[in-house]
């Protein structure tokens, strides 16, 4: 039963996708994006509300910060650590830089290198830009607060005019771009449009072409725009490739805006991020062949020198249409070009799972994934904070908050894309090399890399999720072998695989005597079930639906038994096996017959009512799952629905029993307990049963074959037992 | 002796009067001069105030002494600040006209807060202290002189402490600025204690679930706040609220479709159920109250909801001072 919660979210989930045909959001909820050129804000996609605005999964914004940075250690000194630089001109408040101004009166030393340098050097005025501009961050910052209200005369408004004052002040000397920008920034914040324009247009001519001038101008566009002056805006981002700000002036009339800010600005910063949105914008054809054309020209013309972002995306859109050689080719000509740290990480994620759709599954190619498996673990190791795991647990305990819920395979599916590494394991594992594995034929590697993929970050209860969906549908012996492999490992990939993976005995035991019990394997079952401990089996997310008896006559009402639950599988298959020796050997053949009756009940009720026998969910609709695990047509798939096969066979055992019996009453007296009244008088009408039955049953309607097939839904084919239907249909 | 009585009645008049201020149970005491007037008053309840002629002719042939005028609803919102979810006001009523164009009517700024709001545990953040800055604000911008604040929230049971802590820290707030805190108080309210408030005002409409197909008028059933009346013990002053306004309803197989704006009623398929504030069903509410709930400490006003000219130009100038009348 999955819980209303769960349902709730998942539809909140996918509800962006059905509302964004364009929508930045995969095709399910489980789907991992595995096309990355920059890093996510992935807590953000953690948060299922982003989803309607897929801007704020983009991390890096275009801000001038490095340049900025460094245009500050050339005004004052190339030994100084950007570091130091970044604490103060980006991480000090006004009150703290206040304190300083004050400090830099009095003999005061510092441990930050920039601030050394501005009272060695007596460079107060930088102290004193610093406390403007950060007075004028604080205020512009409260003002973008959706509490905020404007009115004029207020204490806002005096900070920003006391801000332009001091600007209008400062008419020349080395700091005179940044007290233009701060200028310009308060009058926007005032609205003063046109004194901005105005100012631009005064002071342009005298900045230097730095980072200053850079945020100058792209704040001059914005103050163009809005007093009319939208052509000269225009340019300006188009100037500077400014996509969004392009996009906004123009009113989306460019047919291809990508396109439009490569031909004139062909290492726009803003270009990256526009081109991660479009990666992550799946199954829009129309997109995906317009990023086409202008990577293919990006690669082609050589005009750009992020080569290696337009390799990967031309790597990415071929395997997302399907061209997986085309893929590994551009990915491998992208290979001989600079990238950053990510994106060269990016790229052998990339290429990892580019290997696992086209190559052999072979021994070299085992090796390969060894090897790609362990760098890409460590990764994970290293790169997994606090919040990765807290996401998890926090979903673990939310998803298995409620009692009904008995399963938990929706966690990894909550937290998809929150964080890369593990996601794009998964992705690759679950979506490429398992069924490659499966293919092959190689079903314990299979399981054993569903194993890692499911627990290498966490280890999950065990009974949900991809893996378990692979093993459900594996038969016993493969499973068997695979548990074999866990303590006797064939190589070094075996080993790193275990160490790595949900080896529990108990979990295993429990697992493999299931299975057992599934395919009528009671004296193995037995084995394993007799090392599984009750505390273990306490834990057991079936445990609570342990009271039913088994061997139950009646098909849908149980009583309630709490006695039963201890060993209740242990319990089930003893006896099962009991039944089987004596059904097939004792020589009394009215024990055999008994015998006989109760196997098939314990057969029937252990895939109908007693479920929990041979499944750990009464849902088995992996379909849910698939989406992230791939549809793969599994051998033993029918093993998980016995349910009509059992029943059929069980009601062929009972009436194979009926006929066993040489004690007449003993077989009316079964026939009893199984409400073949019918059968019994017509049948057995001289046995004290029946003798009984007439005396108790004082209506008609108790025999009548009518009432009595309708009532009970009788299992049993007890045409061929009877003879006389009309003698006893109502007239 | 006759004029001693006089005089006593009068000096119990006035104690009572400037008593009101602080008439709640388990209340902090936070003296405050705040005294709460009896006058005629009417709700604005839309997100832009640019009053009509006939709106700003209403308010002065009734004599209305006091606009309650919805400034904000505080709301929920993920501003991605890595803040997470967190209270934000929304519908910010846009002032198209002056307020002084209404003259001497006093402005009371209501401020509606949705539960999920109250519900959210934002740690180090004064909800009160946002809502008391924001409407100084709003005050300050528009030429308003406030002299109380009340809050309107649909508060159960479960989100009430939520609410009265809220209430307790404006009240605080408000008093020490010498100005008062109200609150709308919806009849199911009544059954409870009342929030830490100077007054309270009952708001007799919406007696009923719209979206109950069987139900024949939402808007107002003086029999039902007759029903209501019969578990109700109220301590602190209130003032009423009573509807003029009117709606069409619109069911589809007994489902709730949605509330139709005039003219959308054509080739709707379903039923439609057209519900009105019937002026003998207002009176009647009036004479269910009166017994029980009215002029609690002083005497109590009554305010019209609300301020549109579709809608009240549809009583007679007679109905509307009926309703008026003490």
């Amino acid at each position: 039963m999955r819980s209303p919660k769960f349902i709730a979210l998942s539809l909140s989930l996918l509800l962006p996708t059905v509302a964004l045909a364009c929508g930045w959001w995969p095709s399910h909820s489980g789907e991992v994006l595995l096309y990355r050129i920059m890093p996510l804000d992935e807590a953000e996609y953690y948060d299922y509300s982003v989803l309607w605005s897929c801007d704020n999964l983009i991390h890096r914004k275009v801000d001038y910060k490095a340049d900025n940075l460094l245009l500050w250690q050339r005004q004052t000194s190339r030994t100084i650590p950007i570091d130091d630089i970044e604490r103060i001109v980006y991480h000090a408040d006004a009150d703290y830089l206040l304190s300083l101004r004050e400090q830099s009166k009095s003999s005061f030393t510092s441990d930050n290198a920039f601030v050394r340098w501005i009272f060695t050097h007596q460079r107060n005025d930088i102290l004193d830009f610093l406390i403007l501009a950060k007075q004028n961050e604080e205020v512009r910052l409260s003002m973008t607060d959706p509490w905020y209200y404007d009115v004029k005369d207020s204490y806002h408004y005096r900070v920003l005019e006391d801000v332009v004052q001091q600007c209008r002040r400062y008419t020349q000397g080395p700091l005179l771009g940044r007290y233009a920008l701060q200028m310009m920034r308060a009058l926007c914040s005032l609205r003063d449009y046109q004194a901005c324009a105005d100012y631009w247009d005064g002071i342009k001519g005298r900045l230097h072409d730095d980072a200053i001038r850079k945020m100058a101008e792209l704040r001059a566009a914005a103050a163009l725009c809005k007093v009319g002056r939208r052509e000269e805006a225009f340019e300006i981002y188009v100037r500077y490739g400014d996509l969004a700000s392009i996009r906004a002036v123009n009113g989306g009339q460019i047919d291809n805006e990508l396109e439009f800010v490569y031909d004139r600005c062909p290492d726009s910063p803003y270009l990256a991020e526009e081109v991660q949105k479009w990666l992550l914008c799946m199954g829009d054809d129309q997109k995906t062949d317009m990023l086409l054309k202008v990577a293919h020209r990006a690669v082609k013309e050589k005009k750009s020198h992020q080569q290696a972002m337009w390799y990967y995306t031309l790597a990415a859109l071929y395997d997302m249409k399907g061209s997986t050689l085309e893929a590994r080719k551009y990915l491998q000509l992208g290979q001989r070009y600079p990238k950053d740290p990510y994106l060269r990480d990016t790229y052998r994620v990339m290429r990892i799972w580019l290997d696992a759709k086209t190559a052999t599954c072979d021994d070299a190619y085992e090796q390969q994934l060894f090897a790609d498996l362990r760098w890409l673990a460590g990764k994970i190791r290293r790169s997994a904070t606090p919040e990765v795991f807290a996401r998890l647990h926090r979903y673990d305990d939310w998803a298995n908050r409620d009692d009904d819920d008995d399963d938990n395979r929706e966690v990894y599916q909550l937290v998809s894309n929150t964080f890369y590494w593990n996601d794009a394991m998964r992705r690759i594992l679950f979506k490429a090399v398992c069924p490659r594995m499966h293919e092959a034929r190689q079903y314990v590697r299979e399981i054993q890399l569903a194993n890692l993929a499911e627990n290498l970050l966490v280890k999950t209860k065990g009974y949900a999720g991809e893996m378990f969906a692979i093993i459900d549908r594996l038969p016993y012996d493969v499973t068997r072998e695979y548990f074999t492999r866990i303590y006797q490992p064939n190589d070094e990939f075996d080993r790193w695989l275990n160490q790595r993976g949900k080896t529990d005995r108990n979990y295993w035991f429990d697992i493999l005597a299931t299975k057992c019990l599934r395919e009528r394997h009671y004296a193995a079952a037995t084995y394993y079930l007799r090392k599984v401990p009750v505390e273990f089996q306490q834990r057991l997310n079936v445990y609570e639906y342990m009271r039913r008896n088994p061997f139950n006559y009646d098909m849908e009402t149980f009583p309630n038994d709490r006695s039963l639950a201890p060993d209740y599988k242990l319990h089930f298959a003893e006896a099962m096996l009991q039944y089987e020796r004596t059904m097939k050997s004792d020589s009394d053949p009215n024990k055999r017959a008994y015998a006989k009756i109760q196997y098939a009940l314990g057969l029937r009720n252990s895939v109908h009512k007693c479920w929990f026998l041979t499944r750990y969910s009464s849902n088995l609709d992996y379909t849910f799952i698939r989406d992230a695990v791939p549809e793969i047509p599994y051998p033993a798939d029918s093993t998980l629905y016995r349910h009509a096969e059992y029943l059929k066979l069980s009601n062929q055992l009972i009436d194979e029993a009926i006929l066993t019996y040489t004690d007449r009453d003993q077989a009316a007296a079964q026939l009893r307990h199984l409400l073949h009244y019918r059968c019994i008088l017509d049948r057995y009408a001289d046995t004290p049963t029946a003798r009984d039955l007439r005396a108790r049953c004082d209506k008609w309607r108790d025999y009548n074959s009518t009432f009595a097939n309708a009532k009970l839904e009788s299992p049993i084919n007890i045409k061929h037992l009877t003879s006389h239907d009309d003698e006893t249909n109502p007239k | 002796m006759k004029k001693v009585l006089s005089l006593l009645a009068a000096l119990c008049s006035m104690l009572t009067l400037v008593s009101c201020s602080d008439g709640g149970r388990g209340g902090k005491d936070t003296s405050s001069h705040f005294v709460h007037q009896p006058a005629n008053a009417v709700y604005h309840w839309k997100t832009v105030y640019n009053p009509n002629a006939f709106e700003k002719e209403f308010l002065k042939k009734h004599h209305i002494g006091r606009l309650y005028l919805k400034f904000f609803d505080v709301g929920v919102d993920n501003l991605y600040d890595g803040k997470g979810e967190q209270p934000v006001p929304i519908a910010t009523t846009i002032f198209r006209d002056s307020i002084k164009h209404i003259g001497d009517v006093e402005v009371v700024p209501v401020v509606f807060i949705t539960v999920e709001a109250l519900r959210l545990d934002v740690p180090n953040y004064s909800l009160a202290e946002r809502i008391i800055e924001r409407v100084d604000a709003m005050c300050w911008a528009n030429h308003i002189a406030y002299r109380e604040v009340q809050l309107d929230c649909d508060w159960t049971r479960e989100t009430k402490p939520l609410f009265f802590e809220l209430c307790q820290e404006v009240r605080r707030l408000l008093h020490e600025k010498q100005k008062g805190l109200s609150a709308t108080i919806r009849l199911h309210q009544l059954r409870d204690t009342l929030p830490d408030i100077d007054y309270g005002v009952l708001m007799l409409y919406n007696t009923e679930s719209l979206v109950n197909p069987d139900v024949k008028n939402s808007i107002l059933s003086s029999n039902v706040v007759k029903e209501y009346m019969r578990h109700v013990e109220a301590d602190k002053h209130l003032d009423f609220a009573f509807p003029t306004y009117e709606w069409t309803l619109w069911f589809k197989d007994r489902k709730f479709m949605g509330i139709l704006r005039p003219g959308q009623d054509t080739n709707v398929e379903g039923t439609l159920r057209h519900e009105t504030s019937d002026f003998s069903e207002i009176i009647a509410a009036k004479h269910a109250i009166r017994p029980l709930l009215k002029d609690i400490g002083y005497p109590s006003s009554t305010i019209i909801y609300h301020l549109d000219s579709a809608n009240l130009s549809r009583y007679t100038d007679h109905e509307i001072s009926e309703i008026y009348r003490p």
